[in-house]
């Protein structure tokens, strides 16, 4: 009974707000408006400080002394080559998010910066570039990292059940498989299904937005419907055949597709355009990266802060359990040092060169050649990509490629999340039973389809950014366990003084 | 080990806390007192100090101790750990004044200095008179994290134990990062405790043993409450720099513990 306390009450729970959301979308518009609002408005400092923390909570602990422990055994060996290791930490972390926003995000910041900034200027180039790479650069990863090192040490080293809860056996003890672990737990679930749904009905619409870019098919619901269902046949089956299996496969086939069609952008496109706006915007991101991530602007452009920046934090801490337990899952045998220097710069760097290529190239046709893409990014974000490859050889060809990566990286992104709420729900199996993961996948989907015709997508989003802010109190916390765990056994390896 | 105390004096303490402190003192066994009072550099009137100091020490000679008096300039709980270190005391009595929260943070508390700046053994005597309860000294708390700091204060307790009946040793440590591990640390503790229970056998009779997860000063103060002790005796944890900005345990338990208590560096 007990074990399925995290399952049954997650699941009602996600239930009862759907149900709102079917019936009555104003009210939960209504009261998850004003809780994000409030939020936003009132702990946005908190989120700049607690990313900023991650971030060097995590360079630090690379570098310390337990940078050498591993995430495993002392024997063991990592599970995965590199090369599968990272496209799965990328295809997880952000791979959709960089198809959706890799034009749009800078040109939304060129087109819209703070009020400090004169809109459509060099200096708004610039601070695009920048903050595009502040907003996917090491922050999140910083969040991702302190999220599944915790998960993967107190499983794979101490060998407790891969849950959130469990990172918190130093501080209370059997208590985690209590009421207090149970909210933890729970919490996670919430955050993941909310996160994923939004992200499953937000990216049909995108897809969607792609195939009638490319063979006119009707911009419609019924269509964004279809799209749904064609996504969860596909993850849904992906997820069944095992996580080695499916999600590998998936994740390489879809870096190797990512990795042609940036290589085809750079070379086709204005290269070395793009790697000036590379290089100067890496120099600056270096440059004022303290500047940046304390930067609250109280005084001019708090608007935009809010916007943009309390909003990202807000959604990588709330995708972190989800991400954080993924990651874990496939970090099994490597050191700390290696798991977060890995972590942390590798789709960094890629994040980077992401962004200089898509929105150097738009950039370029903005400023150099006069393109009116700009207006057409900002009233519609999920079109961006598809309007600058209209201005290069095979557009249609790079925009089917575009809709396949999309397609690929839902169906890698929901399959995971279908995996680790399996997990988080089978009190951390690492076979969750095939029925849960059925029923989490068929609910993923049918939250997203059911808020998409009520138009509830955007409340429910921000009840999932609204779990942001127990999650930031939570990954605090375990950083402070983690550290005893670590000091604990410092001791036991380096000091005589055993109990 | 308890034949000399420094016994700093401010002259302004009433007949009954000498009283009250002799008797205490009494029942250590110290056989000679030496009697201090610091002025600030430039003020005060040495004649009238001298006299009072010697008041005071004619009314503690009394009780049959030998007396010596000193009077210094400077910073007071400076001059108090210069003193003890100069003159080979055994440790430093210190009487602590109850001030309030407010009076505590902004001019802070000569016995907290001290207890953070000197090397020597510290008593810090806190009398509840409003308790009813008789200022002797029966049952000892032994906290102890099973390391070396704490491990120093072990022939203490031993010597306290002609004076007190009983002694309650409490493990102050932290949960293991798993229930495997923790188990085993229980197993551990357990065994260690025992083996104390064991060297502290000959010298009380009663010997109670218990163990704590969690804050440490918390729990030393919780068993304090819990078991009516009279005096803590610990050894100072082990410092870090943290400590330094929180505040360490042996400095929390001087401030909060409503019994006195004997510091051993």
């Amino acid at each position: 009974m007990t074990k399925d306390i995290v399952f049954r009450t997650s699941l009602l729970i996600v239930l009862l707000v759907v149900g709102i959301g079917f019936y009555d979308p104003d009210l939960l518009d209504k009261v998850s408006t004003a809780v994000h609002t409030n939020i936003i408005n009132h702990f946005g400092w908190a989120y700049l400080l607690s990313a900023f923390l991650f971030l060097v909570f995590s360079v630090g602990l690379a570098f310390s002394r337990y940078g050498n422990i591993k995430l495993g055994k002392d024997h063991e060996k990592p599970q995965y080559s590199y090369f599968g290791w990272f496209s799965m930490l990328f295809a997880a972390g952000m791979g959709i998010g960089l198809i959706f926003w890799g034009v749009s995000e800078p040109l939304n910041h060129y087109m819209n910066p703070p009020q400090h900034i004169a809109a459509g200027s060099g200096d708004a180039a610039a601070f695009a570039m920048r903050y595009s790479f502040f907003h996917w650069g090491l922050h999140p990863w910083a969040i991702y990292i302190v999220m599944s090192l915790s998960i993967a040490y107190f499983s794979f080293r101490r060998g407790m059940p891969p849950l959130i809860s469990s990172c918190f056996y130093p501080l209370l003890g059997d208590r985690i498989n209590g009421i207090a672990g149970y909210i933890i737990d729970i919490l996670a679930v919430f955050a993941t299904i909310f996160g994923i749904a939004t992200s499953l009905g937000l990216g049909a619409l995108q897809i969607n937005s792609g195939l009638a870019h490319v063979f006119n098919l009707p911009n419609s619901t019924a269509s964004t419907l279809v799209i749904i269902g064609v996504v969860t046949v596909l993850f849904i089956t992906s997820s069944l055949t095992g996580l080695d299996k499916g999600i590998q496969l998936l994740s390489k086939s879809n870096m190797m597709l990512a990795a042609l069609l940036l290589i085809f952008m750079l070379i086709v496109g204005p290269t070395s355009y793009i790697f000036n706006v590379f290089t100067s915007t890496l120099g600056e991101y270096a440059n004022r990266l303290l500047e940046m991530s304390l930067q609250v602007n109280p005084f001019q452009g708090y608007e935009w802060t809010k916007d943009w920046t309390f909003f990202y934090w807000a959604w990588w801490i709330a995708w972190s359990p989800f991400v954080g337990l993924f990651v874990a899952r496939i970090s099994r045998g490597r050191t700390i040092k290696e798991f977060i220097l890995g972590a942390l710069l590798a789709p960094t760097l890629l994040t980077f060169l992401w962004f200089s290529v898509f929105g150097g190239a738009a950039l370029n046709l903005e400023l150099q050649q006069g393109a009116n893409i700009g207006s057409a990014a900002v009233s519609d974000a999920s079109t961006a990509l598809f309007s600058v490859f209209e201005y290069y050889p095979l557009g249609d060809l790079l925009s089917l490629v575009a809709v396949i990566l999309l397609l690929v990286f839902f169906v890698t992104s929901a399959d995971s999340a279908t995996f680790v709420l399996g997990m988080m729900t089978s009190s951390g199996s690492l076979s969750p039973p095939l029925a849960k993961k059925l029923v989490w996948g068929l609910t993923e989907s049918a939250v997203a389809a059911t808020l998409l015709l009520s138009g509830g997508l955007n409340a429910l989003q921000q009840m999932a950014i609204a779990a942001a802010l127990p999650f930031t109190m939570i990954m605090l916390l375990m950083c402070y366990s983690l550290l005893r765990a670590l000091s604990q056994e410092d001791r036991d390896l380096y000091s005589n003084e055993k109990f | 080990m308890f034949q000399k105390a420094l016994l700093p004096l401010d002259i302004h303490e009433t007949e009954t806390e000498i009283v009250s402190m002799a008797n205490y003192i009494n029942q250590i066994g110290i056989k000679y007192l030496r009697l201090l009072h610091v002025v600030s550099p430039g003020w005060g009137n040495r004649k009238q100090i001298m006299d009072k100091l010697n008041n005071l020490g004619v009314l503690l000679h009394s009780f049959g101790y030998g007396i010596t008096i000193d009077v210094r300039e400077g910073y007071t709980p400076g001059e108090i750990c210069e003193a003890a270190t100069e003159n080979d005391i055994g440790f430093i009595f210190l009487p602590w004044r109850r001030k309030s929260k407010v009076y505590r943070t902004l001019l802070g508390s000569t016995a907290k200095e001290v207890v953070r700046l000197t090397d020597q053994p510290v008593l810090v005597y806190k009398s509840f008179p409003e308790n009813g309860k008789e200022e002797n000294i029966y049952r000892i708390l032994y906290p102890t994290d099973l390391k070396g700091a704490a491990a120093r204060a072990v022939p203490y307790v031993k010597a306290l134990g002609k004076q007190a009946s009983a002694v309650v040793l409490l493990h102050a440590g932290q949960r293991a990062a798993d229930p495997v591990s923790e188990e085993k640390r229980q197993k551990a503790i357990n065994k260690q405790m025992g083996e104390l229970k064991n060297i502290f056998s000959p010298y009380f009779s009663i010997i109670e043993s218990n163990s704590s997860i969690g804050i440490p000063y918390r729990n030393i103060l919780k068993q304090v409450d819990d078991k009516l002790i009279d005096l803590i005796v610990m050894g100072r944890f082990n410092k870090i720099p943290i400590h330094t900005i929180m505040g360490s345990t042996s400095v929390r338990v001087v401030d909060q513990a409503r019994c006195s208590l004997m510091l051993i560096p």
